[in-house]
């Protein structure tokens, strides 16, 4: 019988990293599911507010309510990546795509989550998180601190 | 509980947290917004004590939405959506010296009533509109009241007056006024009535001579009152929400009422505050609430 090289890695105790490409395609999966979920019912206020218009228009006490909501759109996102990828190792996204974390010390604690997936409540440092993966391709910088790793099942 | 479960369980939650959350604000919250300030009913200072509902406008919480409509950069107009037959002078004088200040434009919107005071208060806005059978007008004072010395005197009850200064009950309803008393009190209505005279003049830029000549205290009913300069347009709250679009340069806005909301507490404090008043009150405090009440109405 053969053994397929992920089933052999198993064995043997090794892991092969997750893919770039797949990474990116699991993360569009996670923002399409948040956006409908989280983001859409916000819709309706956020488009009262911008209307077309450019934000220095926007008044005062608007913005204050765009950063409101913003915040709770940011903690509602984390909570998603932070409950999946805490209990099961992986949100739908990463399910789909048959990738998953792992903790490279020992199991999988509520902080590394954390710290992991902090830069995802913004997109530029998410950017700057990513971009680490020039010098290191198995890991973002956040992952790196976490001593975290996404690796195909 | 399998991942499939727990996917379909995280993502409820999430869904059912932000549309929980989402709902604390309100679309009509947010861009350019023309506010509705109600003055309905009868204006005092600090409006009737009435425990489910307010039956009167208080000036103090119109003044107060006037400034906060004022201070909030994303209101551009407002709108006094007006219901009321007048009230005490003081109160009308400080609604209509507060829309003075104001540095946007006000639009009165006479509904079925706006009369005396809540006319003087619609006329220190920068436009009237009013239904063309409104009743409006009725520049006049009032400070009529009931005199039941007679009925007390047929039935045996007696007015022991015992003051310090001789003027000090006039007015009181327990006897009759005397020609002095009645021509002192007549000259403050007259004072009164001649302060609203030049208001009136100059808010609705009218020559006073004019208004002196219509200020019989009699009102005009909306078409009436546009034939004498005394409303601007004939017309409802549609029109009245372009005007001020018009005046504020604005094109899209969401309409925001401006009224002080009645807390679950709030009542719930006044039905005992008026439990123990009830218990409390005797025949003798009934009685003298009468004389306190006294004033006079514009």
């Amino acid at each position: 019988m053969r053994l397929k090289k992920s089933e052999l890695n198993k064995l043997l105790g090794k892991n092969d990293v997750a893919p770039f490409w797949k990474r990116v395609i699991a993360y569009i999966i996670d923002i399409l599911i948040i956006n409908s979920i989280v983001v859409l019912p916000f819709r309706d206020s956020l488009n009262e507010i911008y209307k077309g218009e450019m934000l220095f228009k926007v008044s005062f006490n608007d913005i204050k309510s765009v950063l409101l909501m913003s915040m709770i759109i940011a903690i509602l996102s984390l909570i998603y990546w932070v409950v999946l990828e805490y209990r099961i190792q992986q949100t739908i996204g990463k399910h789909i795509m048959n990738i998953y974390v792992i903790s490279m010390t020992k199991k999988i604690n509520f902080s590394q989550i954390i710290i992991r997936n902090v830069t995802k409540i913004s997109l530029p440092l998410l950017i700057l998180d990513i971009l680490y993966m020039l010098n290191n391709k198995s890991q973002r910088y956040t992952e790196k601190l976490s001593n975290t790793k996404v690796i195909e099942e | 509980m399998s991942k499939f479960w727990f996917f379909i369980i995280v993502i409820l939650l999430l869904w059912l947290l932000s549309f929980l959350i989402s709902n604390v604000f309100k679309v009509e919250d947010f861009g350019d917004k023309i506010a509705i300030i109600p003055i309905k009913g009868v204006i005092t200072t600090d409006g009737f004590e009435d425990i489910l509902r307010s039956g009167s406008a208080s000036s103090t919480s119109i003044v107060k939405s006037i400034q906060k409509a004022n201070s909030d950069s994303s209101v551009k107009g407002m709108i006094l959506e007006i219901n009321s037959p007048g009230g005490t002078v003081v109160a009308s004088k400080e609604i209509a010296n507060e829309i003075k200040k104001s540095n946007k434009p006000v639009v009165a919107l006479i509904r079925e009533v706006g009369a005396s005071g809540a006319y003087w208060i619609a006329s220190s806005s920068n436009k009237i509109i009013a239904d063309p059978l409104s009743i409006t007008g009725s520049i006049g004072v009032i400070g009529s009241y009931l005199e039941f010395s007679e009925l007390m005197e047929e039935y045996g009850v007696g007015y022991e007056r015992l003051v310090a200064g001789d003027l000090k009950d006039a007015g009181s309803p327990f006897r009759k006024l005397s020609e002095e008393e009645k021509s002192l009190l007549q000259s403050k209505l007259d004072i009164i009535h001649e302060v609203f005279i030049d208001e009136v003049a100059e808010n609705r830029n009218l020559d006073k001579k004019t208004v002196r000549k219509i200020a019989n205290g009699f009102f005009y009913l909306g078409k009436e009152a546009k034939e004498l300069g005394l409303v601007d347009e004939l017309g409802d709250k549609e029109l009245a929400i372009n005007i001020t679009k018009e005046l504020a340069n604005v094109e899209e806005v969401n309409i925001v009422r401006y009224e002080e909301k009645r807390r679950l507490s709030d009542i719930l404090s006044k039905i005992s505050a008026y439990s123990f008043y009830f218990i409390g009150r005797g025949i003798g405090k009934e009685l003298f609430s009468l004389r306190d009440d006294f004033g006079f109405i514009v």
